[in-house]
């Protein structure tokens, strides 16, 4: 797999085979219902438990495509870096970016459950309790006392619609309101706010949600936007499966608008990376 | 493994899925077809077919006001359409489809009361603000039959369309849409992969896409559809109204096209003007459960059609020149109506059983299809739909009303018993049919399945054929 060699240039591809979830982990379940994902990221095995996969999610194949990109040394430095996991869920980044040598990570979820997950995997996983701040909270009201080295999400990217969501924690997990924006629009709101001068925001931008609006907002105000890799894979209906006529009718209108790439039932993740240029003298 | 993505993966390649694919690709979607483009296309019945618009004349005097409305309603929104439909396929493709304007309906002695199908008719134009003018026959260019024609009924709403030249112009447009992906083989197989929808094709290709367009007419998609993923569509039974009709060459004019009215079973007589001189004469219809595309015409189907031809349409054709015999498979639901929309499955469609006026209703069932997938349940409570309930008739009512159609049947082509004979002859086989279906006889038996198969007018034939050699 290539490696990235300019802001849009020659990105890795990476694809997925059609009809089979969870290509990029190996998924167990215990009788007592509790699913372990087990990957490998820098070198090292590590593995996240869900006791409650109604409430919090599994890691998918979206959110493993952006360590699969960084994987093997690719992307930033990551030692001795402090990290915000931005929507942490089961704590899949936050253990992935302690064992590839961070420092601190704080992690946020709007989900109670999701934070209490990602403490438990981080213990699990070995590291010091100590090491993390698991807050739970909106980003939109998140207090920020100093900005962070590394800025790592995977926002939800389905529009909403009223036929399939409801009000359950893992729909907020998914749905990103009308346009399945609404996480990646606060995050680009305060990114300015959230990235120390020389940080990173590493991004799994879904291509349901617009990427090359993402990638003009961040240019216009003077981030550079590298592509990492693209992983093309299957739209994850899961649960939603039931409701997919609705969900492909809406998403079928955000595509007309050009504000959605898709075919069938196959999307791509983008794994981007957004730096300030280090030659620039700006403000951050 | 050759494998392909789309948004829709349409089944059939006949005008219907054609038509549908048309219409979805103009939205924007990738596309995938599934069905031969190249070859000679046994027993399809868009290019067999006489493709006459009727709007009107395919109405019964027996049907109900009830389903006149419907059915007429649908077809006249498919007319309305159509113009247009037709300039942007001739734009597109480059070709000249033409529309040959009005059709004739003619009454004669044949029927058992041509008048009152003439009536019909022309009230259900009347009640649609439309003209229908009634004239007689001796104006009908291209009338000359054997028995006189004692009035007729002029249609210019209707009009006609050579099917072949419009199937060859959509299929020129698809095969060089750059959003299209037409796999020129037979489906073989239609599954599912986790939440796709897949079509296997002959020829070792796999087609994915996130919704499904059922097209493929009688009775061909019912085996090749797995079994869990069936149950799940749930897709009522279409069966064949296999129809035999003569390419010819005419040694008269023909402006217009000309027909009779509907006749029991069969959809009657009638001939339509092609171009070079050439004409169209059409059709017997006779109910088939499990179709077999690659049979033939039978001799016995083109005596039949010669015979009514010249009796009730124009003498002249027995020195008309045989260019071809065709063969269609008319699909066709246990209550006649089309098969058009979402399925029980949220992305599984249908657009099929349209019997006699699939030409006409192109058009509309595209946008019908279309809809439906951009607008889940737009169309939720449409006549059409595959979900709606179907009532079986009644067996013993319907052989109380069929057994005249029957002694016609018997006497093809064109005999008659002498007056009184024929009575008795209907009363013998109403009484017959009746008590054999009722009985509990090996032949009770036979006719039972049969009918289970296929609970429908068309079926009484099969059933005296049936019962007569248990």
């Amino acid at each position: 797999m290539s490696l990235t060699t300019g802001r849009h240039g020659q990105a890795g591809k990476r694809v997925l085979p059609a009809g089979r979830g969870n290509v990029l982990s190996t998924l167990a379940t215990t009788p007592r219902g509790e699913v372990t994902a087990t990957f490998t990221f820098r070198g090292k095995e590590l593995s996240i438990a869900v006791h409650n996969p109604d409430e919090v999610f599994v890691p998918t194949d979206v959110g493993l495509s952006l360590l699969a990109a960084l994987d093997q040394e690719r992307g930033p430095d990551l030692s001795g870096v402090r990290v915000l996991d931005i929507g942490c869920g089961s704590g899949l980044y936050t253990v992935a970016m302690l064992a590839a040598g961070a420092r601190h990570v704080t992690a946020l979820d709007i989900n109670p459950a999701a934070v209490l997950t990602t403490v438990e995997n981080v213990v699990r996983s070995g590291f010091d309790a100590g090491q993390v701040d698991a807050v739970c909270g909106d980003l939109d009201t998140f207090v920020v006392e100093q900005p962070w080295d590394i800025v790592i999400c995977n926002p939800p990217h389905f529009p909403y619609d009223p036929a399939y969501a409801g009000r359950v924690e893992t729909d907020m997990a998914l749905i990103g309101g009308l346009d399945g924006r609404r996480l990646y629009d606060a995050l680009l709101a305060r990114i300015g706010d959230l990235l120390a001068k020389d940080g990173s925001l590493l991004l799994a931008h879904s291509s349901l949600t617009d990427v090359p609006r993402t990638v003009a907002t961040l240019e216009a105000v003077g981030y550079e936007v590298q592509m990492l890799e693209t992983c093309e894979l299957d739209i994850p209906m899961r649960k939603y499966a039931e409701h997919r006529d609705a969900l492909l009718a809406r998403l079928y209108e955000l595509r007309t608008k050009g504000c959605a790439a898709f075919t069938g039932l196959r999307f791509s993740v983008h794994a981007l990376a957004v730096t300030r240029p280090r030659s620039s003298g700006q403000e951050s | 493994m050759n494998r392909s993505y789309a948004d829709v993966v349409v089944v059939g390649s006949g005008l219907i899925g054609l038509a549908a694919a048309h219409e979805l690709l103009g939205r924007g979607m990738e596309v995938a077809i599934v069905g031969p483009r190249t070859g000679v296309h046994n027993g399809q019945a868009s290019r067999a077919a006489g493709a006459m618009l009727t709007v009107f004349s395919e109405v019964e005097s027996v049907h109900p006001e009830a389903r006149v409305r419907l059915e007429v309603g649908e077809r006249l929104a498919a007319r309305d359409a159509y113009d247009e439909w037709l300039a942007g396929i001739n734009a597109a493709s480059g070709q000249e489809v033409a529309l040959t304007q009005g059709v004739w309906v003619i009454a004669n002695g044949t029927g058992e009361n041509d008048s009152d199908e003439l009536t019909a008719i022309a009230r259900a134009a009347k009640m649609h603000g439309h003209v229908a003018e009634l004239q007689p026959a001796t104006e009908v260019p291209g009338l000359a039959p054997k028995e006189r024609a004692y009035n007729a009924l002029w249609l210019p709403l209707e009009a006609s369309v050579d099917p072949r030249h419009l199937v060859d112009a959509l299929a020129a447009i698809l095969h060089a849409h750059p959003q299209c992906r037409w796999v020129d083989s037979r489906a073989v197989r239609v599954r599912e992969q986790a939440d796709h929808l897949v079509v296997d094709a002959a020829d070792g290709s796999s087609s994915l896409a996130a919704h499904l367009v059922l097209a493929a007419g009688a009775g061909t998609t019912a085996d090749i559809v797995e079994p869990t993923l069936a149950e799940r569509i749930s897709l009522p039974p279409i069966v064949s109204g296999r129809g035999v009709s003569l390419l010819l060459r005419a040694p008269f004019a023909l402006p217009s096209a000309v027909r009779t009215p509907n006749r029991g079973f069969a959809c009657g007589s009638h001939l339509v003007p092609l171009s070079d001189g050439r004409v169209y004469l059409g059709a017997t219809n006779r109910l088939s459960t499990e179709p077999d595309y690659e049979a033939g015409a039978t001799l016995d189907e083109i005596e039949t059609l010669i015979h009514d031809g010249a009796a009730e349409l124009n003498s002249g054709l027995r020195q008309a020149t045989l260019l071809a015999a065709m063969v269609g498979h008319r699909p066709v639901a246990f209550d006649h109506l089309p098969l058009v929309g979402t399925t029980q499955h949220p992305t599984v469609h249908i657009a099929s059983a349209t019997y006699r006026c699939g030409v006409l209703l192109a058009p509309r069932i595209a946008k019908i299809v279309a809809d439906g997938i951009f607008g889940p349940g737009s169309h939720g409570d449409h006549p059409y739909r595959p979900t709606r309930t179907m009532e079986p008739p009644d067996l013993k009512e319907l052989l109380d009303t069929a057994s005249r159609g029957l002694v016609d049947l018997i006497c093809q082509p064109g005999g008659r018993l002498p007056p009184g004979s024929d009575d008795l002859l209907a009363r013998l086989l109403r009484v017959l049919l009746s008590e054999v279906s009722e009985s509990r006889t090996a032949r009770a038996a036979v006719m039972q399945r049969l009918w289970a198969r296929a609970p429908m007018d068309e079926c009484i034939p099969l059933l005296m054929a049936a019962v007569s050699r248990s």
